[in-house]
């Protein structure tokens, strides 16, 4: 994993704002796993 | 004028107590909604689940019918019909009269949120409401209703343009986004395929909204 703060410039005040708010990112990513699973041609668009 | 201003305070401290007593009703209305939006997620939610369950079982039956059906839950009968019907067909017709007869009997659709809808957008697009709203955590509620339900699939489209309209609309601050953990949806449908284009381009642009005051309080903005 890509450490944030050199990604993004932020504090690390801001980044843990940013996680309190959006999370990881990747809470839903067992419904997305799924969507790919349903249309069965993996990942296709970005 | 010292009478004047006497019964001017006096009248403001009553229409104060009114103002209170609104406020109070207004609460109460919000709450109630949000119980209800709360349960009708949840009964939609288990109904996927039965669903789920029932395909599980059909599954160990006929052994190879991998993929399940789509999910909508409004236009479910004839839009599924259709859809189960091509998918069959492809799969091998002999499985359709048997396998349509139990699905029509075990399935009902997950109608709660849908039924509910018109209230709930009612009180989303109520200028007058949206404090109420915000300081009642009913972003909680449309948190549920905007989640991907067990199966994967997404609320109704009418659910997800109601409630990511009104979400644009209204003016959440991070403190909101934090107790709802609405953002955390959001980011889900920026991500997902099944999001229809304007929408996603809405969810982008709040999305964008919500994290420019976190990025942008720096040095000139809270100083």
């Amino acid at each position: 994993e890509k450490n944030p703060l050199q990604v993004t410039g932020l504090s690390a005040d801001k980044i843990d704002e940013m996680f309190e708010i959006f999370g990881d990112g990747h809470e839903y990513d067992w419904a997305l796993d799924l969507e790919k699973e349903d249309e069965g041609e993996g990942i296709a668009e970005g | 004028t010292q009478a004047l201003k006497r019964q001017g305070r006096g009248s403001s401290r009553r229409s104060r107590r009114d103002e209170e007593d609104l406020e109070q009703m207004l609460d109460d209305k919000i709450l109630r909604l949000k119980d209800e939006m709360t349960l009708a997620a949840q009964r939609d939610m288990e109904t996927i689940e039965r669903r789920i369950n029932d395909d599980e079982e059909e599954e160990e039956e006929e052994d190879d019918e991998e993929d399940d059906e789509e999910d909508d839950e409004e236009d479910y009968e004839e839009d599924d019909e259709d859809r189960e019907k091509t998918k069959k067909d492809s799969k091998g017709a002999h499985k359709n009269n048997k396998t349509k007869s139990n699905k029509k009997k075990e399935y009902q659709p997950a109608m709660e949120k849908v039924k509910l809808l018109p209230k709930v957008a009612a009180a989303l697009n109520k200028v007058s409401l949206a404090d109420t709203i915000l300081d009642n955590n009913l972003l909680q509620a449309v948190k549920f209703w905007l989640e991907p339900l067990p199966d994967g699939s997404l609320p109704s489209f009418e659910i997800q343009k109601t409630l990511i309209q009104a979400i644009a609309q209204l003016p959440i601050k991070t403190e909101h986004l934090k107790e709802s953990g609405l953002g955390k949806v959001m980011i889900f449908y920026t991500k997902s395929s099944r999001v229809e284009p304007s929408l996603k381009r809405l969810s982008d642009k709040i999305v964008a909204e919500w994290t420019r005051p976190i990025i942008g309080a720096s040095d000139n903005y809270r100083d």
